[in-house]
């Protein structure tokens, strides 16, 4: 008879489950967003675009890997955030009001929005990522996962610091392309891929019933990425191109190899049953390939295409299929640690509705490829994606409302 | 302790939650004259609140690259 988890260190059920539903939320706006103006669009530099590619980044990506970390981190480290929920919903207050007058500000160019918006985000991501190096610092324990958790941090730390360089370039401060590129690449191979990287060597052996990526790998992989980055950002800034192009193609060469290895490992694990996730899984590391792959052989800055792939082919392909793995976890788990012992992991999100919105996103994936034959395939995609995440919003909920359900038959013990 | 029955759990074909869930389940179960070992594919980190929440004792005897085990006692 199993007699439940002891898990003082996890945040309440809400704190994660409320990042996550904000982050679907914002995969609806971005939908409708494209539907407005995705015709209108024509280079990466347009402020559509920029507004259209941060409704994903931070309205979607940053909401759920924030969600993740207030739940995983503390459970990692023996050691929770100070003031979970107090500081977790200033987090997610600022990020929204951050995002929101972000995202308003660059379809209507509205400096001081702008001004305003990033102020709130960098002091946000700071504070975020203050915060969790805070718990790393006070935890006993300093394992190479931690390690990889961290360097991801500084990543972000460095990425928002660039980030709202370039954002004050766009009235003629500093040279926006610069800090621009060299925020995009913190962002992506700094903060996001590190973060993957790290949430993966958790996940793929516990969901999978995989192998562990090799000790070699988890030990050097971010101390070398973070070192490429740093030299990336003194090449972009001392504009020394060789220099610039081999750190480039060394940053891609760690994503290739990366992507390829994680396959190996799922190839090979032990119970290789048909699962949404799995499949979600490759397909995101395809994607992964190809954006580095176009992006190394590119002798030019991010284009539209390697931004498609690595964005919505790669990370957000792979965060839906890491969320499928987290939330009916996360939900059995803290029921179980509130002794409500009959809940079924299997049960928390159907499986067929899961598989209707991955389909959808396939859908939405392949009419997206199709607008290079005409544009007006972007409006049935951005419909397609529409349905997805609104599908997405509602497997959420249903994970909330199984949690809520099984509690009321939560036993009491006098 | 050399003196204990041994249990033997292997849960490392097991995918999650079901190691924790058989864990947990052998640890309320282990008497004063018992000692479980415990096999998995990795470190259980989840598992060593439970292990100290019921008072218990453990030494970890394996924590290699797909390979970890320990041995819990009262």
């Amino acid at each position: 008879m199993f007699h439940g988890l002891s898990l003082e260190q996890a945040p309440p059920y809400t704190v994660p489950i409320k990042f996550y539903l904000s982050g679907a939320f914002y995969l609806i706006l971005l939908s409708i967003a494209i539907i407005i103006y995705g015709f209108s669009v024509s280079s990466r530099f347009d402020y559509e675009v920029i507004a259209l590619t941060h409704l994903l980044t931070l309205g979607f990506i940053t909401h759920v890997m924030f969600g993740s970390l207030f739940q995983m981190l503390p459970v990692m480290l023996g050691t929770p955030y100070a003031n979970v929920v107090k500081n977790a919903t200033i987090i997610h207050i600022a990020l929204n009001a951050g995002i929101l007058t972000f995202v308003v500000g660059f379809f209507t160019n509205t400096a001081l929005l702008l001004y305003f918006a990033g102020t709130l985000l960098m002091g946000t991501f700071f504070y975020f990522a203050l915060l969790s190096f805070k718990t790393i610092l006070l935890s006993q324990e300093k394992n190479t996962l931690v390690q990889n958790f961290a360097a991801s941090f500084a990543g972000l730390f460095f990425a928002a610091l660039f980030g709202f360089l370039a954002l004050l370039g766009h009235f003629g401060f500093v040279d926006t392309l610069r800090y621009g590129n060299i925020h995009i690449a913190f962002m992506l191979f700094g903060w996001v891929f590190l973060l993957i990287v790290s949430v993966s060597y958790k996940i793929i052996p516990m969901f999978f019933v995989a192998k562990e990526f090799p000790m070699f790998v988890q030990k050097r992989l971010y101390p070398v990425q973070l070192a490429l980055l740093l030299l990336f950002a003194y090449a972009q800034l001392q504009e020394k191109t060789l220099l610039l192009s081999v750190t480039q193609l060394l940053l891609c060469t760690s994503v290739i190899l990366f992507a390829l290895l994680s396959i190996l490992i799922l190839q090979k694990r032990k119970r290789a049953r048909k699962d949404v996730s799995i499949e979600l899984w490759y397909f995101a590391m395809g994607n992964a390939i190809l954006a580095a792959l176009l992006y190394a052989g590119a002798n030019v800055n991010l284009s539209f295409a390697i931004g498609f792939f690595a964005l919505f082919g790669a990370v957000y392909a792979l965060i839906n299929a890491m969320l499928y793995k987290i939330i009916p976890f996360l939900t059995w788990f803290h029921l179980s640690s509130n002794m409500v012992f009959d809940a079924e992991m299997g049960n928390v999100i159907p499986k067929k509705k899961m598989s209707i919105q991955i389909n959808l996103y396939y859908l939405s994936y392949f009419f997206f490829l199709c607008t290079a034959l005409s544009p007006a395939f972007i409006i049935v995609s951005a419909t397609l994606f529409l349905f997805s995440s609104l599908m997405l919003l509602l497997n959420i909920f249903k994970a909330k409302k199984y949690y809520t359900e099984y509690m009321k038959k939560k036993v009491v013990f006098e | 302790m050399n003196t204990k029955k041994e249990i033997i759990l292997d849960v490392s074909e097991l995918e999650a939650p079901y190691p924790l869930i058989e864990a947990i389940n052998a640890l309320n179960a282990l008497q004063e004259n018992e000692v479980l070992i415990f096999r998995h594919r990795m470190n259980p980190q989840m598992l060593f609140q439970n292990i100290s929440a019921l008072g218990l004792k453990y030494e970890i005897t394996k924590e290699d690259a797909n390979e970890f085990e320990m041995r819990i006692y009262k």
